[in-house]
């Protein structure tokens, strides 16, 4: 059975919430800040029940893991199609020059890199989280210093029109990643209300500061703007004669990455638990499954 | 004794059957004589036995025992008056006669006994203690391991003077018959881990042990590993403070090196003049090992990287000095990178296989004739043979990661210079989960550092004084998960 720590929870669980962050399509302002904020309260509270659930060693029936299998599985196919979305913005070689073909070719790299960890295990995926989520804070402080110098506090007031309720219902959608939680929250060593109070509070936090960031640089220009924390990642640069914007694009990268390993790790383990003569190929048939539906999604959304 | 060809109370008959089962192997001696009156046999193998020593302490007392009356009353008169060495195993059946024999015994049979009494007076040529070749010290002593396993672990024995201290002796390889000895401080290592070991060593089956290598992969998980979970050391300094850590040493007769289980990946950047050092510069020195580690995987990589695809990070008077140097050189950046590498890793390769006085005219000829005529011809520009020069160089910090870092830095310069950032960080991902999925008998390779272990960072992310890390008393336990 694997068993991970709070840390490892959180980094796994919030390298997603992040690259959720990351993809956030159009305008930004305060409201949605603190609307996703709220979203993480009331997470939390609806997390309380299942912490306690497992607390007195409780474990979901079939039906359960089944429906949990089956969030997985799509909220992996929608952050592989957000990830086909948001490239768009950052510059990444042969992607941009290739086509439609660079396309698939990015997008079936990161599938093929998702599919080797997420075969790892959730063991070696959490520990490897907590070392990648440490080094993606380098790279986002080094953008947030960069931030420094374009950041505009009277942008705090852009006022984008959006109601708080129609913020919360936009957070809840990009919060997909409870699923995930639901799964890991089990694998802990104990503590559970202390990891699910730990992980709500740091990513309310974590949502306000970057969608907070994103409005001080981008608030401008928001309205021109698709995906606002990139365009604030690119547009945040520490120096007159150089750029980073290659920072953004490794720390986009690489929580891509653990964002979907996870949902593909979490999916593999639930197979084999309601599946228990499926011992190989799990990982392999989740990641396809979610290239599948992001697929559909995609040409869904060209088509709309 | 099943299955074992038992002694016979024939001395011929037994003589026979140990030149028909070593083929009349022109090693083996036999030497005939009487005594006490009784016709009797040495066996031994020549060039494993001291000459001096036999003829001084077996044959000379030997001859001189007076009338006996029995076989059995000579063996009970030599095993309890004449005490002829220290080392006096008793063997039953051929197997264990030919096992001591091989192993440099002399073995003495009696007409009329099925036993026979074996005298250790082993005398091979041997190399005798040296200054380890590949971990170099300044402070710490000089000694390293050498073939003989007995001179091995009494270097260890030496320094750790505690009946904690425990050696199990043992044979691996079905034609090899290699001593093999396990040693650990019975007070610090897991049992568990003793006995996972144990069951690991048991299952191996193998006709040789010639080098660690080969019972390395037996020791290990079978899982597809870029680094390796068990490690090696030469110096009996470095693996007394191993096993006071509670790991445990695997030490093969003929081998200078030690196996050490479990190793981790931050003890590849400990050596033990940190220990020497002030606290701030040991610091200094492992933080510049973990820079020079990070600039041997990635340098060459990052560089080809940013060339080709992210000029943008490099400021203008450094972008133009690249474009300069660059402009002329007629293959691409990655391919001129594949080319200075596996230039390198080809000379390397020679120098170590060549005769050591070739070896220095391939340095001159590497080093001066090919390297100035590369960047002379314009074949390859000076910033990138400065690059891979670095990376080289930071690899030879860390020599332990030395095949790793080789074989990384390739693969990162092929994703580097193919797609850059973005091909270097998926490498990186999967690279990581590799490094972090690795572990042995529920040790991961990783920690302390993830799985996170706030009191291994005192030794880990700095080096904390002496007298706090020698009250913290620290076994690898802590990190098992």
């Amino acid at each position: 059975m694997n068993r991970i720590t709070t840390g490892q929870l959180c980094a796994m669980g919030l390298t997603g919430e992040l690259f959720v962050l990351f993809c956030t399509e159009g305008t930004v302002s305060w409201v949605t800040a603190v609307g996703y904020s709220i979203v993480a309260g009331i997470l939390f509270a609806a997390a309380i029940p299942l912490a306690a659930f497992y607390r007195q060693g409780g474990k979901f029936s079939r039906a359960v893991e089944a429906l949990l299998l089956v969030w997985l599985i799509i909220w992996g196919g929608m952050l592989f199609s957000m990830q086909w979305k948001t490239s768009r913005a950052i510059y990444i070689p042969y992607e941009n020059s290739g086509g439609i073909a660079g396309k698939f070719l990015v997008s079936g790299l990161i599938g093929l890199v998702c599919l080797y960890i997420s075969s790892a295990g959730i063991k070696a995926l959490g520990r490897a989280a907590v070392i990648a989520a440490a080094v993606g804070t380098v790279c986002l402080l080094a953008a947030a210093a960069g931030a420094v110098k374009s950041r505009e506090w009277e942008r705090l007031t852009y006022d984008s029109g959006a109601s708080l309720g129609g913020e919360i219902l936009r957070g809840l959608k990009a919060s997909g990643g409870i699923g995930a939680f639901a799964v890991l929250l089990g694998m802990q060593r104990g503590g559970y209300i202390r990891s699910t109070a730990v992980y709500f509070s740091t990513k309310a936090v974590l949502s306000a500061a970057v969608l907070v960031s994103a409005l001080l640089v981008t608030g401008g220009i928001m309205q021109t703007t698709d995906f606002p924390v990139v365009t604030a990642a690119q547009l945040s640069q520490p120096f007159p004669s150089q750029r980073i914007d290659a920072l953004f694009l490794i720390v986009f990268t690489v929580y891509a990455v653990f964002a979907i390993a996870l949902q593909a790790a979490a999916a593999a383990y639930l197979m084999q638990r309601i599946f228990p003569g499926i011992r190989r190929f799990r990982s392999l048939a989740a990641i396809i499954l979610m290239i599948a539906l992001a697929s559909v999604l995609t040409i869904l959304q060209a088509c709309s | 004794m099943n299955g074992k060809l038992r002694l016979m109370p024939s001395l011929e008959a037994n003589l026979a059957r140990i030149g028909e089962l070593t083929g009349g192997s022109s090693d083996i001696l036999i030497n005939r004589f009487i005594a006490g009156g009784i016709s009797c046999a040495l066996v031994s193998c020549e060039g494993m036995i001291s000459t001096a020593l036999i003829t001084e302490l077996v044959f000379e007392p030997i001859t001189g025992i007076e009338q006996k009356e029995s076989p059995e009353e000579l063996f009970g008169y030599i095993g309890s008056y004449l005490l002829l060495s220290t080392d006096r195993p008793e063997a039953e059946d051929l197997e264990a006669v030919l096992r001591l024999v091989h192993s440099g015994f002399a073995v003495l049979f009696a007409e009329g006994i099925a036993k026979a009494l074996g005298f250790g007076v082993q005398g091979y040529a041997s190399r005798g203690v040296q200054e380890p070749s590949g971990e170099g010290n300044i402070m710490g002593a000089h000694e390293g391991f050498t073939e003989t396993i007995r001179v091995s672990i009494s270097q260890i024995r030496r320094r750790l003077k505690t009946p904690d201290l425990v050696m199990e002796m043992m044979q691996k390889g079905t034609k090899s018959s290699t001593d093999i000895c396990l040693c650990y401080m019975k007070d610090r290592v897991p049992e568990r881990l003793m006995k996972q070991i144990r069951s690991s060593l048991d299952k191996m089956k193998g006709e040789s042990v010639l080098t660690t290598g080969y019972l390395r992969p037996f020791v290990e998980n079978g899982r597809f590993e870029i680094f390796s979970s068990t490690g090696v050391t030469e110096r009996p300094d470095v693996l007394c403070s191993k096993l006071i850590e509670g790991r445990v040493a695997i030490l093969v007769d003929g081998v200078p090196f030690a196996i050490v289980i479990p190793r981790l990946f931050c003890e590849s950047f400990q050596t033990l003049d940190d220990y020497s050092f002030k606290p701030y510069y040991a610091t200094f020195l492992r933080w510049l090992k973990y820079l020079a580690f990070i600039m041997a995987v990635l340098l060459p990589a990052v560089y080809a990287a940013i060339v080709m695809y992210h000029p943008e990070l490099l400021n203008s008077t450094l972008f133009m000095l690249l474009v300069e140097a660059e402009k002329n050189a007629p293959l691409s950046i990655m391919t001129e990178a594949l080319f200075v590498l596996m230039m390198y890793e080809v000379i390397r390769e020679a120098g170590v296989r060549l005769p050591k006085p070739a070896g220095g005219a391939v340095s001159i000829i590497s080093g001066l004739i090919i390297g100035d005529a590369a960047v002379n011809s314009g074949l390859v520009s000076t910033p990138l043979l400065t690059m891979t020069a670095l990376a080289v160089l930071g690899g030879l910090v860390v020599p332990e990661l030395n095949p790793e870092v080789t074989v990384l830095r390739f693969a990162f310069l092929i994703a580097g210079g193919l797609m850059g950032l973005f091909g270097i960080s998926l490498l990186a991902c999967a690279v990581l989960v590799n490094i972090c999925s690795t572990e042995d008998y529920g040790f991961p390779y990783t920690a302390p550092l993830s799985p996170f272990r706030r009191r291994g960072m005192g030794d880990t992310l700095i080096r904390s004084g002496m007298r706090t890390m020698q009250e913290r008393g620290f076994t690898v336990e802590e990190y098992h998960e």
